[in-house]
């Protein structure tokens, strides 16, 4: 029944990504990133990590992608519809990249991972995920944590910075 | 549950603290009286980055128990490391208040991004976590796309942003997938549980291992400008303002270079002969492909990125030298970073004093006579270019030399060799812009564009610093080698 | 339970499928989307191997790839718009000012 579910949610991943990728108009392709990410999310709750399937909705189809959407809809974008999509060395990428997945694959098939330890924070079970997350994320990982308000700060000046200056033309 | 409330070790997080808490500052002294004078901004930023360098400095190496669980490490290592980075910091503030054309922009914003910059920088360089690693690049990475393209009505420095965040995140995207496959072959992200589980558990080289690694190696590769990942390079360089360049050309080498280290001196003894060949064809490529394009360059800035993509090789060399374990490789390390800072600073800043508003000197052709024109600049920048170039008695040549036999030490041959080989090829483009100064006549150029105006005394510092270092490396270089070779103590 | 295999295969795929979007696409918000897709693909990776290891360290780094995107999207998407108004170009290779 897992297995069941993994496969239609990996055919939704990749179904939508790759339609993502070929895609003219990058509103559209934005909206099937949604769709991707919303797949991802169910993938996450079967992997156990439901605060991260939370957040994958919450932050990244919510937040981030309304974000690009918003950024597309002040851009011209319509002209760009009608132009050429593809590099000129297109071929040359996608040849690039096969070789690269290739090399993944034959690595990643040999093996050599441990055996399947046991998952304390199942769904439904107390401690549950979230709780779990909570506490490692602020005894173990408190200082990357408070670090990370650096990187908000400083990207948010940034973005900032950037857009000021349109402003004060 | 009860979340104990954590250890906190104030002395070590100090330098860190300083700088973050004044790039708020700044920020927030820019917003509130923005009327005030841009030199007062300056000044203030210039203070914040020395008292975090006193503060470094008066901080002793401290224990693993006061490391955060290996998430902020304070050793020997990391002090330096943090030395270098301040002191580049310094001199792009430097730079940037000496620049003509950065006069207009919002000194709060350009300055807290500097300093913010700077703090991802250290981050990155003192931990052994991954995750640390990973955190501290993106903060410096993110200030500094947004830095590239700071001037406004610049279409340049737009693309330069531009080209510079989509290959640096596509860079990310290697660097992290490098960290999940390190994290699911051995279960950690902290390099020394890393190091331990490899010789302990049975799968000890497990090919995923290995993958992760390289694509790790890819991601660092791409900051640190190592072949075949530097394309970017001469590109952003030349479209970013002067200042943000000098910044650029060493500030984030140095930080990811030193994770670099980190993370070969924890996993490299074990990851075996791989390694070792992929370090190999990295540095003769690097180096060759800088020193080669180099040649053929006319813009000032695009020589000098190349230039740089040079010195990166020679470094890489340090790096497999490391990979075999050589103390004396790090020690050496650490002193070439920082002579190239002081070098690199100061070739930079004649670019920045040579220009005038408006128009920066950036064309090779720019700099024919300026032996004649204004002889004290022409004498730092032959100063500089002879010290790059790593001819005697310069700190150039002293760095140079400590590096390749630390490489000879551990075994190899052919790699210091090339490495010689190239510093022979470099000469001639360092020494045609010599030439050029000295022995051409100025062009229709105006003989004298008068002096820097408000900034000229900050452009004097800077040179008369770096031009004193240089040279103070060249000639008694021992004592700070010692000081170097004595910060390789790692607490891991 | 889903094999370990599964959740590897599923990443590379998807990192495969955003380097090859990279590569190709002339559209600069493409590339950025691709990105996305590439930062996603290293968060499968984590979760599965998290699962495997039933260690929540591969599940916290998830989050802070998740923080670190948002944060790129915000500036790339600035820099995006700045550069559009300035040049109402929006496809890479026409980014030629310097030598690509």
């Amino acid at each position: 029944m897992e297995l069941a579910f993994f496969y239609l949610f990996a055919a939704g991943i990749v179904g939508a990504s790759l339609l993502m990728v070929t895609r003219a108009n990058v509103i559209h392709a934005a909206l099937l990133l949604v769709l991707a990410f919303l797949f991802m999310a169910g993938l996450f709750v079967l992997a156990g990590a439901e605060f991260l399937a939370g957040v994958q909705i919450l932050i990244y189809a919510g937040g981030i992608m309304v974000l690009y959407l918003f950024s597309i809809m002040l851009m011209n974008v319509g002209v760009a519809v009608r132009l050429r999509q593809w590099h000129r060395q297109s071929v040359l990428a996608l040849a690039a990249a096969v070789l690269l997945g290739a090399e993944v694959w034959a690595v990643l098939g040999r093996g050599g991972y441990p055996g399947a330890k046991a998952w304390g924070w199942g769904l439904g079970q107390t401690p549950g995920n979230v709780e779990a997350l909570g506490e490692v994320l602020y005894t173990k990982f408190l200082f990357p944590f408070e670090v990370a308000s650096i990187l908000l700060l400083a990207a948010m000046i940034g973005a900032i910075v950037l857009a000021k200056r349109e402003i004060t033309r | 549950m009860t979340i104990p409330f954590p250890q906190i070790h104030w002395a070590y997080l100090l330098p860190v603290l300083l700088v973050v808490g004044g790039a708020v500052f700044v920020l927030m002294w820019d917003a509130f009286f923005p009327q005030r004078e841009r030199s007062f901004l300056v000044t203030l930023t210039l203070a914040v980055l020395a008292s975090a360098l006193g503060a470094s400095l008066a901080a002793q190496p401290g224990s693993e128990a006061a490391s955060m669980g290996g998430m902020y490490l304070y050793d020997g290592f990391t002090r330096f490391v943090f030395a270098l980075i301040l002191l580049s910091s310094f001199f792009s503030v430097l730079l940037s208040a000496a620049q003509r054309s950065l006069e207009e922009v919002p000194a709060g914003d350009y300055l807290g991004l500097i300093l913010f910059a700077t703090s991802g920088m250290m981050l990155m360089a003192a931990t052994r976590s991954l995750l640390m690693v990973f955190v501290g690049l993106e903060i410096f990475s993110l200030a500094l796309y947004v830095l590239a393209g700071f001037l406004r009505g610049q279409p340049e420095g737009n693309e330069a942003a531009l080209k510079y965040f989509l290959l640096g995140s596509f860079a990310s995207g290697f660097l992290l997938y490098g960290m999940a496959l390190i994290f699911g072959a051995t279960g950690s992200v902290d390099l020394m549980e890393i190091a331990q589980r490899l010789t302990t558990s049975p799968p000890s080289r497990s090919p995923a291992f290995l993958l992760g690694l390289g694509f790790v190696v890819v991601g660092l590769g791409f900051k640190v400008a190592a072949a075949p990942f530097y394309m970017w390079t001469p590109d952003v360089y030349e479209g970013s303002p002067t200042a943000v360049t000098a910044f650029m050309s060493v500030g984030p080498k140095v930080a990811a270079f030193a994770a670099f280290f980190r993370l070969l001196l924890a996993v490299g003894p074990r990851a075996g002969a791989e390694l070792d060949a992929i370090l190999w064809v990295m540095a003769v490529l690097t180096m060759t492909a800088g020193n080669v394009s180099a040649i053929w360059q006319s813009n000032i800035k695009r020589m000098l990125a190349y230039s740089s993509i040079a010195h990166a090789g020679y470094i890489l060399v340090a790096l497999a030298a490391v990979r075999r374990g050589s103390d004396l490789a790090t020690g050496s390390f650490l002193f070439y970073m920082l002579v190239y800072a002081l070098m690199n600073m100061g070739a930079f800043c004649v670019v920045v004093a040579a220009g005038a508003r408006g128009e920066e000197r950036t064309r090779i052709e720019d700099y024919a006579g300026l032996g004649y024109t204004r002889p004290a600049l022409a004498a730092a920048m032959a100063l500089f270019m002879v010290s790059l170039a790593g001819i005697p008695p310069t700190g150039g040549f002293v760095a140079k030399f400590y590096l390749f036999s630390a490489a000879v030490k551990v075994g190899f041959v052919w790699l210091p060799v090339i490495a010689v080989l190239n510093s022979v090829v470099s000469v001639s483009y360092y020494l045609r812009l010599v030439v050029l100064m000295y022995m051409r006549e100025p062009g229709e150029a105006p003989a004298r564009p008068g002096l820097l105006g408000p900034g000229w005394s900050y452009a004097l510092a800077a040179l008369v610093l770096a031009a004193a270092g240089v040279l103070n490396f060249g000639i008694f270089p021992s004592s700070f080698f010692e000081l170097a070779l004595r910060s390789t103590l790692l607490l891991n | 339970m889903v094999p370990l295999t599964h959740y590897l295969a599923l990443g590379a795929i998807l990192f495969l499928i955003g380097a090859a979007g990279v590569l190709m696409r002339r559209n600069a918000i493409m590339i950025l989307l691709s990105i996305e897709l590439m930062l996603n693909s290293v968060n499968i990776t984590f979760v599965g191997f998290a699962r495997q290891w039933a260690d929540l360290t591969g599940q916290v780094f998830a989050i802070f790839v998740i923080a670190v995107a948002a944060c790129e999207a915000a500036v790339g998407l600035a820099i995006l718009i700045s550069l559009n108004r300035d040049r109402q170009m929006m496809n890479v290779d026409e980014i030629n000012l310097l030598k690509w």
